[in-house]
């Protein structure tokens, strides 16, 4: 069907389409039908239609679940904007390396003086000097030098905002970089029902019991199963809660960068990004508008990364499952986090 | 009878195939004496091969049989290295003390000679040794009067025989100042050969016919003048001053650079004029000078010669005074508070052709000179301490003024060694000296410890504790010396063993001669630092001064002694035990204090080292500091003992050796505090007064403030006063000297070139050999050499200062290392601000246009100040100025983007 036919068709029943509704509807024509039953027979029907109408309809047996951008592109950009991007990024980061015991006496950068020998600073990375494997940190009071060791040295990305543990080195200043990091009292998110969440490029097998979410990247019709939906746009993560686990789908594009950058595999990126808690240092410049939601702020339970080239992998980092998806299909049981790959 | 005499100097002549010893001195009556003594003879040690003694015997007998006087068997023990027994020598005694080096290189040859000993000791100080006189001390001779003619003193006598009288103080000495004027022939230095002495000045003390002073010149001049004689003739004028010399009969000749001018001057016009250069006691000795080195040395007998200026920069060299410049006119008005006459070296000549008022100004002028040196030596009491140590290592005042360290150990030594039946070692001769340079090459001579110190600034008290005289206390704690060294194991033998492994008996078998001599100098002085203490009557308070000085400086000349390659006991392993003792007992000392008294040391260099406190209290520092003192006594009781030396309230470290602090001693009156600086050159000849008053204020506010950051704000203050020309000329001006004819100069230096530029505005007034140059630098385009200018010119033609050249030459160069020390970089201090990046370059060439909207961006930019950001600041403004941000592109500059 037309998208024009949909919309029509809703309307002549007395519903206004959201244009949100209008992918799924198509990959869904069968149930449209169905669907305008079931707004009909609700107490209250709404005028407008969108997604999450149609969520809360199919809530009991498969939830509409559809994968949304962290953050969306802007077309203008003011100064200010960029300025509360920044300085979101760094109070959210801040936040949560005040509390560590890696960063005794943390001061604001005005407050070093010659005297102090050992201190911590939470800052952004403002420059990288390769010759001497100095960073300058900067803060709101601040700029200070700081050297570091080889492989801090090679981590840290400029504009990353980090914990630094200093300590006096005759003129200099020598510090450990601290990331905020997952911490260890995470609670590993499980479901309590039997479930299934299948992975792949075009599955065709499924497990014979239990609750069951498809994430196809070539096929997003499943009738078996609640089907997970990717935004058209797919070079920005994406997320989508199932329950209460948070998913986090991060395409191949977004990873490419820092691949080039620290000459590490996808898993080990993503690993890095869950140390910093940012999914992205260096974000494409629309992206730099008011508040930084690339902050890792609730933690992902399970990240994606879809790579049709490759073997499907998987990984666990401090609770959080990161998963390749590759060739085969992947089968992760959300009962007990159990990871299966073909 | 019998003559009580202070003695001064001592020499000998050769007389009827005789040595006499002439004794030089003065009673306590202010008589001149010379005491004659002629039953002495010199001699000298052959260390002989076993069994060949009757071919060394014939040797010496076929060779030098009209020298010799005659031949002992003796036993002594060797000077190097330790022996049970002593060994068999043959002690030569001959009759003329000029022939025993010839005897002595000729034995060098011989194959059936294993060494010879003492035989290079001045016969002068042989007999003072052996009969035990010290350079100053007081002596009652047994004397008859004797009948000669040989010198010019007021009582000659014949001695028999000496013995020590114990006197307070020294013998009222009579001293003359001399200063000679002369006019160079050309425009250059003055030839003795050819150009003659126009004026001599005299200062005496005590006076002389009523007199103080005197000025002698060489030509009739119509000048009213009490002070002054004038004569027809260089020749008359000299005849005069010689006179004048011998009739005064001063103790000490002085004066302002005589070793290095004057003398040698008067000694190359005396020639000209034919005319006696006896201006000592001995109507025959002439005054010598004699090139050593780069200086001249003068001498004569029976008199002491001691030139200020050499004894002003002893004194800056020991860190007693602290002084920019050596011009007379700039010593004395620092010590003094009065300066020259103002007159440049260069205008003499014009002075000297003028009118009678011109004359008049170079007469005082003159008269001035020798006046002030005067002043300077009796004011400054700058003898006492040459005195005092003449009194405790035996020799000549002359000697003493030798200011050289080995002189004063060694004839101390050798009275020591000999009381003991040692006999000393020669000194090294080159061939000698070579063996011990090379030797040191390859193993090398390891020096003192210092540690590696805390840099930075430390605001909480820190004591300074001092190893007292740490090496002598080295000597003694593990009786280091030649004579107790381990050359050869031997079985049963208790010895004690220094870091490096060298051993030393144990002081139980032989006690070590120099360490007992540094004990016993250590002791002594204590003794008389307590008397100092309780004396009440200033005179008798100086001398014990004095002493007290003499006897420290004798014990410190040992540190470095055995180090020293023309040492006659130089020995490598014995130099470097030492020192591993020093660093041993250092870091020990380090180990303790930090790990179990539980206080950093943030500094230690040889014989002391710092120690931190967390307290700012000055009476809890000095409390934390006696505890950490007497532990240490405690714990290293026998082998060091260290005192508080002084409490820092703040102490900065720049590096190793370089280091300033606040300090604060604790007195019979309280504290007394003052700003102690090492390493950090506040005083260096070619800076500005600029330089030296920024370093001192800067290290005055970093101490006494703690607070660096106003100590930058003011080097930020001063910069921009000197960029905009605010800072008065007369601090900018630097001053070089002219040391030789311009024309002689090879290459640019700025003064020369000033000089150049000087001479064709007006000849008459430029300066000239001899004259110090003021000069500062102006801008232009040309080289830095060629902008020196006269500082009264550029103020007259309104030039400006090149304050770069100043910045980067002068006055930053210092401070970038303090302030590195607090963590302040070179940038921050020369720009005031942040490091520049690479956009610094855009920023400088940059006009940037600011437009509605861009379609991306490049980074940000200062709508004010052009300052350029990678990312915007946290601030949100520009950090340098606190101006706003914009995205900036290319040329443009927008407050918002448009993507496409």
């Amino acid at each position: 069907m037309e998208e024009k036919e949909i919309v029509v068709k809703f309307l002549t029943n007395g519903f206004q389409l959201h244009p949100n509704t209008l992918q799924w509807l198509k990959s869904n024509e069968k149930k449209i039908d169905e669907i305008i039953q079931k707004l009909k027979s609700l107490e209250n029907p709404p005028i407008i239609v969108d997604l999450k109408v149609l969520e809360t309809l199919f809530q009991e047996k498969q939830g509409l679940l559809k994968f949304v951008e962290l953050k969306k592109r802007k077309e203008k950009l003011k100064v200010d904007d960029v300025l509360k991007y920044y300085t979101s990024r760094y109070e959210k980061i801040k936040k949560m390396l005040l509390g560590k015991l890696e960063l005794p006496n943390i001061i604001s950068i005005n407050k070093i003086t010659p005297l102090l020998t050992t201190f911590s600073l939470i800052g952004i990375v403002r420059e990288k000097n390769d010759y001497d494997k100095s960073i300058v940190l900067e803060d709101p009071t601040g700029e200070v030098r700081i050297l570091l060791e080889e492989s801090d040295y090679n981590d840290v990305l400029e504009d990353d905002v980090i914990g630094v543990k200093c300590k006096r080195k005759g003129r200099e200043y020598v510090g450990k970089v601290v990331w905020p990091d997952i911490p260890l009292d995470r609670e590993v998110n499980k479901l309590w029902e039997e479930s299934y969440l299948l992975i792949g490029w075009g599955i065709k097998e499924y497990p014979t019991s239990g609750k069951i979410f498809v994430l196809d990247f070539e096929n997003q019709n499943h009738d078996l199963g609640t089907p997970l939906f990717l935004e058209s746009d797919k070079t920005v993560p994406q997320s989508l809660k199932i329950e209460n686990l948070n998913i986090l789908l991060i395409p191949l594009q977004w990873l490419e960068d820092y691949k080039k950058i620290w000459g590490v595999g996808y898993q080990e990126i993503v690993v890095k990004f869950l140390k910093r808690r940012h999914l992205s240092p260096k974000p494409p410049k629309p992206y730099l508008s008011n508040g930084d939601d690339f902050v890792i702020e609730e933690l992902p339970d399970i990240i994606i990364i879809p790579d049709k080239q490759q073997r499907s992998s998987y990984k666990n980092y401090k609770g959080t499952t990161i998963i390749v998806a590759g060739k085969e299909s992947v089968v992760v049981d959300l009962r007990n986090r159990e990871v299966k790959v073909g | 009878m019998e003559v009580v005499f202070q003695l001064l100097d001592a020499d000998y002549i050769f007389v009827d195939d005789k040595p006499i010893i002439r004794l030089f001195g003065r009673t306590e009556n202010g008589k001149s004496v010379c005491l004659f003594y002629s039953r002495f003879k010199p001699y000298f040690y052959i260390h002989v091969k076993e069994g060949k003694e009757m071919e060394v015997l014939n040797f010496l007998k076929q060779n030098f049989s009209s020298e010799i006087v005659r031949f002992d068997w003796v036993f002594r023990y060797l000077p190097l290295g330790y022996q049970k027994e002593k060994t068999r020598l043959l002690k030569v005694t001959l009759k003329n003390p000029s022939k025993v080096p010839n005897i002595r290189e000729a034995l060098k040859k011989n194959k059936n000679v294993i060494n010879t000993y003492e035989a290079d000791i001045l016969f002068k100080y042989r007999f003072m040794v052996d009969y035990n006189l010290f350079g100053m001390r007081w002596y009652r001779a047994k004397v008859t009067p004797a009948n000669t003619n040989t010198v010019d003193v007021d009582l000659k006598f014949d001695a028999t025989s000496f013995e020590e009288v114990d006197m307070d103080k020294d013998a009222e000495m009579k001293y003359l100042s001399f200063d000679i004027e002369v006019v160079p022939g050309e425009k250059g230095l003055p030839d003795p050969k050819k150009d003659p002495i126009i004026i001599i000045s005299m200062a005496f003390h005590p006076e002389y016919k009523r007199k103080k002073k005197l000025v002698l010149t060489s030509k009739r001049v119509r000048v009213s003048n009490n002070d002054l004689l004038t004569f027809d003739t260089e020749k008359e004028m000299l005849k005069k001053f010689i006179g004048i010399i011998k009739d005064f009969d001063p103790d000490v000749l002085t004066g302002y650079n005589i070793e290095n001018f004057d003398i040698p001057y008067i000694i190359e016009r005396l020639k000209a004029n034919k005319l006696s250069r006896a201006l000592g006691r001995c109507k025959q000795k002439p005054i010598t000078s004699k090139k050593v080195g780069t200086r001249y040395r003068s001498s004569v007998i029976g008199r002491a010669i001691a030139d200020v200026y050499i004894l002003i920069k002893e004194a800056v060299g020991k860190g007693l005074l602290r002084l920019k410049r050596y011009g007379l006119g700039d010593v004395a008005m620092e010590l003094l508070g009065e300066g020259k006459v103002d007159i440049s070296h260069s205008e003499i000549s014009k002075y000297w052709n003028g009118d009678s008022t011109a004359v008049q100004k170079l007469l005082e002028y003159a008269a001035k000179d020798s006046e002030l040196a005067l002043r300077l030596l009796i004011e400054k009491q700058m003898l006492d301490k040459f005195i005092g140590i003449c009194k405790v290592s035996g020799v000549l005042l002359q000697d003493a003024l030798e200011i050289s360290e080995s002189i004063r150990i060694e004839n101390l030594l050798l009275r020591e060694f000999n009381k003991r039946g040692f006999v000393i070692p020669n000194k090294p001769d080159e061939e000698e000296v070579k063996r011990r340079k090379e030797e040191r090459k390859k193993s090398g001579l390891k020096g003192a410890l210092v540690l590696q110190p805390e840099v930075g600034l430390h605001n909480t008290c820190v004591i300074y504790v001092d190893f007292r005289s740490l090496y002598p206390s080295i000597y003694y704690a593990y009786n280091i010396g030649p004579t107790t060294w381990v050359r050869k194991k031997e079985e049963g033998l208790k010895t004690i063993k220094t870091p490096i492994g060298e051993e030393f008996v144990d002081p139980s078998i032989r006690r070590g001669i120099i360490p007992e001599i540094v004990y016993n100098l250590i002791e002594t002085r204590d003794k008389v630092k307590k008397e100092m203490k309780k004396e009440t009557n200033p005179e008798r308070k100086r001398i014990l001064n004095a002493k007290q000085l003499a006897l420290k400086y004798v014990a410190n000349a040992f540190y470095g002694y055995t180090g020293y390659l023309r040492a006659r006991f130089y020995v490598l392993e014995i130099a470097n035990a030492i020192t591993s003792c020093g660093r041993d007992i250092l870091t020990k000392n380090r180990a303790f204090v930090e790990k179990e008294l539980g206080y950093k040391v943030i500094y230690g260099d040889t014989d002391s080292f710092m120690v931190k406190t967390d307290t700012t209290d000055l009476e809890e520092a000095y409390r934390i500091g006696s505890e950490v003192v007497n532990a240490i006594n405690e714990k290293f009781k026998g082998v060091i003992r260290v005192k508080i030396e002084a409490i820092f309230k703040t102490f900065l470290i720049l590096t190793k050796k370089r280091y300033a602090g606040w300090m604060w001693e604790k007195t019979a009156d309280g504290w007394k505090d003052k700003i102690l600086m090492k390493g950090i050159e506040t005083v260096r000849r070619d800076w500005c007064d600029l330089v030296g008053e920024m370093l001192n204020r800067v290290l005055e506010i970093i101490l006494k403030e703690q607070n660096p950051n106003k100590a930058l704000e003011y080097v930020r203050g001063i910069v921009e006063q000197l960029k905009k020309g605010e800072i008065p000329m007369e601090k900018l001006v630097i001053i070089k000297g002219i040391s030789k004819p311009i024309h002689q100069y090879k290459g640019v230096q700025p003064h020369i070139e000033l000089v150049k530029k000087m001479l064709k505005r007006d000849p008459a007034s430029a300066p000239g050999v001899g004259d110090r140059v003021g000069f500062v630098i102006i801008k232009g385009t040309q080289m830095v050499s060629k902008r020196a200018e006269d500082p009264e010119y550029a103020k007259k033609h309104g030039l400006q200062i090149d304050s770069n050249y100043y910045l980067d030459n002068q006055v930053l160069p210092p401070l970038e290392r303090v302030f590195e020390a607090l963590g302040i970089s070179k940038s921050e201090l020369r720009n005031g601000g942040r490091q520049l990046g690479i956009f610094d370059v855009v920023k400088e060439s940059f006009k940037p246009k600011i437009v509605d909207s861009i379609e991306d961006f490049e980074g940000f930019m200062c709508a004010k100040c052009n300052e350029v950001y990678r990312r915007i600041p946290l601030q949100g403004k520009c950090v340098r100025c606190g101006g706003e941000l914009l995205f900036y592109r290319q040329n443009n500059l927008s407050s918002q983007v448009t993507f496409s």
